[in-house]
């Protein structure tokens, strides 16, 4: 429930104001330029990027220095989104492995695969996808049924993830099998480091509305993965996986609240002279603003290790409205009525439909606000 | 806890012990100002020096203590004219230089107002109905324009009278009149005057909403239908998940504008809008989403959701 207390912001120091005037000389002196409208093309542009930033020494600032970091607070990576942001190149290609899989290994991971996975996140020569959603498991994941049955130091995996993001130009898969117990139950759930490339792996992709393969569909048959790539204990899969859902929340939102800013920018120039857009464009404005702020206060919660569970999810549903507002407007004020192309304004009205569906659908997040906030009771089975 | 810290719960404390739900209900039904025993307890608290310097005679709160206070008056409900002197009234007074022991003691009692129309000649003044004649009056003219003035002189003319809600001295405008005598606050204290007065109102309505999302969690958990409490039908449950969404980023959002109107950040009057903006909005559809989930009851006098929905509104309508 929430306290009439007020909460935490977060702060930029003058070392993270250091780090942003290094930053911004940095992407004055190194432009990555536009991207390619070709994906492949812009794949390997981002790739490039993302090593160009981790040379300079930007890239996994709040990783501990055992890890290749610089043991930065929250702070230093908000600077890193926030400028980037501003570049034409405003996501790193590896933000899952930094900010999701990285805290799972980095908290259950042993020492040996700390230094033997880690390393290739940073600058993106290793590029990771997350492997958990299934055609009979999207929202609820207790549902899995891709199994792995262990024959001597290896599990043996068969089965299907849908809705993987990157798994076409993936190394690794942070990937959620069952190794016991029947669909239904979060227990008996193991997460392993999967090799993309070991035999058995078919990845198909799969083409969303607007026509780009983002994710796809993978298929596992008998294939092969060493005890040793095991992440935690077998059975601890469900936890291993939640304990770091949320970590990725707050740097991920704020990430797209940028690019909303650059999206609200370019419609007020657009439209920005109409009387009847003003008040249209404030309320849009203030939200990004609400927004940011709620995003530094996870950030500065995350970073005092006081963040409550489910929590983030209020940040996920206040990026879907933010989201879905601000392309939803400028499609609407930018509306001719004799004509209806795909251009870029079309093409974010329809991407912005993912948003209240992508990790984590609106509808779970409530749920989750209901339990774990709210304290809402379940109805009986 | 702080010292601070225990001003701020000592309020809250206050605020509940003194307007509790009956008193309130009785007080509207009465379309009544509350009585000169009940604002004596916060008098004697020294709750109108809150916002004022300790060198001033106040108790010198910094902004954080300040926007709880105002969190906590608003889910309590706390009578407008009280409310309005904590945050704008008496630190104007201290501001303009003028002695605030009479004030700050409840001799002499304050009234906010704020200058309506464009006319530059003519300071047209809403003023809020009191428990007294109003010794002192505050005028806020603008973001950076405060004038602690003495008393009001009323223009001629037909008197306006405009009420939202009876019973909190809220909003009842009087006839337009002048300030009789003006002292005028510095401008540097004025514009933080002005910042804490509208974060104090965002604060407030935030408060509103915070107090019925409370209620609608507990009566959603309490109330039963088709065997099983409404809290597990998903509708509802969904329906109080979107109210702490408003809640939780306001939540998130006064702490911030907060802490740039501590820092005195170039940004604070750009985020101050936008928290304006969206929630004194949002508070209200939380209120109103209130209403929703208690379905008929909520609908009813004792519910008294009608309170918080009506501050929010009125809230927003102030400025």
């Amino acid at each position: 429930m929430v306290t009439t207390v007020l909460r935490p912001t977060l702060r930029f120091d003058d070392a993270d104001e250091d780090v942003r005037a290094r930053l911004r000389r940095f992407i004055d002196d190194h432009d990555p330029g536009r991207p390619s409208a070709d994906f492949p093309e812009r794949v390997a542009q981002l790739r490039q990027w993302q090593a160009a930033l981790c040379a300079a020494g930007f890239i996994g600032m709040s990783w501990p220095e055992s890890d290749g970091g610089q043991g930065r607070g929250l702070s230093a990576e908000a600077v890193l989104c926030e400028e980037l942001g501003r570049t034409t190149m405003p996501e790193l290609i590896n933000r899952i492995a930094l900010y999701t899989v990285a805290p799972m290994i980095q908290q259950w991971g042993t020492p040996e695969q700390r230094s033997r996975l880690l390393p290739g996140m940073l600058d993106a020569s290793e590029i990771w996808c997350q492997g958990f959603s299934e055609p009979s498991a999207g929202s609820d994941l207790a549902g899995i049924r891709t199994r792995a049955r262990r024959d001597g130091d290896d599990w043996v995996i068969n089965g299907q993830k849908v809705w993987t993001s990157r798994a076409l130009w993936s190394k690794w898969c942070a990937l959620l099998v069952r190794t016991d117990g029947e669909p239904g139950s979060h227990k008996g759930l193991t997460l392993v480091a999967l090799d993309m490339g070991t035999p058995g792996v078919t990845v198909r992709p799969l083409y969303q509305m607007l026509h780009e393969a983002h994710f796809s569909e993978v298929f596992f048959d008998d294939v092969r993965v060493p005890h040793a790539n095991v992440i935690g204990e077998p059975g601890q899969g469900w936890r291993v996986a939640m304990s770091t859902m949320g970590f990725e929340r707050g740097l991920f939102v704020l990430e797209r609240q940028i690019g909303l800013r650059r999206r609200l920018a370019v419609l007020a120039e657009q439209v920005g002279e109409r009387p009847d857009a003003h008040v249209k464009l404030g309320e849009l404005a203030a939200m990004l603003e609400v927004l940011r702020a709620h995003t530094y206060r996870t950030l500065a919660e995350q970073d005092l290790g006081i963040l409550e569970p489910g929590s983030t999810s209020v940040d996920k549903l206040l990026l879907t409205e933010c989201y879905q507002a601000v392309c939803g407007e400028a499609f609407d004020l930018n509306s001719q009525p004799d004509r209806l192309f795909m251009d870029e304004i079309a093409h974010d009205l329809i991407e912005a439909r993912s948003v209240s569906i992508y990790s984590g659908s609106t509808e779970i997040q409530r749920n989750v606000i209901g339990s774990q906030i709210l304290g809402l009771p379940r109805r009986a089975k | 806890m702080s010292e601070n810290q225990e001003v701020v719960e000592l309020f809250a404390d206050i605020c509940r012990d003194t307007f509790d739900m009956p008193r309130l209900l009785e007080l509207a039904e009465r379309d009544d100002v509350p009585t000169a025993g009940q604002v004596k307890v916060f008098v004697d608290a020294g709750v109108l020096g809150l916002a004022v310097p300790e060198d001033l005679g106040g108790v010198g709160l910094g902004v954080n203590e300040l926007t709880e206070i105002a969190m906590h008056a608003g889910e309590n409900l706390l009578p407008w004219h009280l409310f309005a002197a904590i945050f704008g009234g008496v630190p104007a007074i201290a501001a303009a230089g003028d002695d605030v022991d009479d004030v700050i003691g409840g001799d002499v009692s304050v009234a906010l107002a704020v200058r309506v129309g464009d006319r530059p000649s003519k300071p047209e003044l809403l003023t809020w109905r009191t428990s007294t004649e109003p010794g002192r009056v505050v005028v806020i003219d603008g973001p950076e324009t405060v004038d602690a003035a003495a008393g009001v002189e009323p223009l001629p003319g037909d008197t306006l009278r405009v009420g939202l809600e009876p019973g909190q001295g809220m909003l009842t405008i009087g006839a337009p009149a002048v300030p009789s005598t003006s002292a005028a606050v510095p401008e540097a204290a004025a514009r933080r005057i002005v910042r804490i007065w509208r974060l104090a109102l965002c604060a407030q309505a935030w408060g509103c909403a915070n107090a019925l999302l409370e209620r609608s969690v507990a009566y959603a958990k309490e109330r039963e239908q088709f065997g099983a409490p409404i809290a597990t039908f998903q509708a509802v449950a969904h329906t109080l998940a979107d109210m702490h969404v408003g809640v939780a980023a306001g939540l998130s959002a006064l702490g911030r504008v907060s802490r740039l109107i501590d820092d005195g950040d170039a940004a604070v009057d750009r985020e101050l809008a936008s928290l304006e903006s969206w929630l004194l909005t949002r508070s209200r559809r939380v209120c109103e989403q209130a209403v929703q989930v208690h379905g008929g009851t909520g609908f009813t006098w004792e519910q008294d959701s009608r309170g918080n929905w009506a501050c929010t509104c009125s809230t927003a309508a102030s400025w």
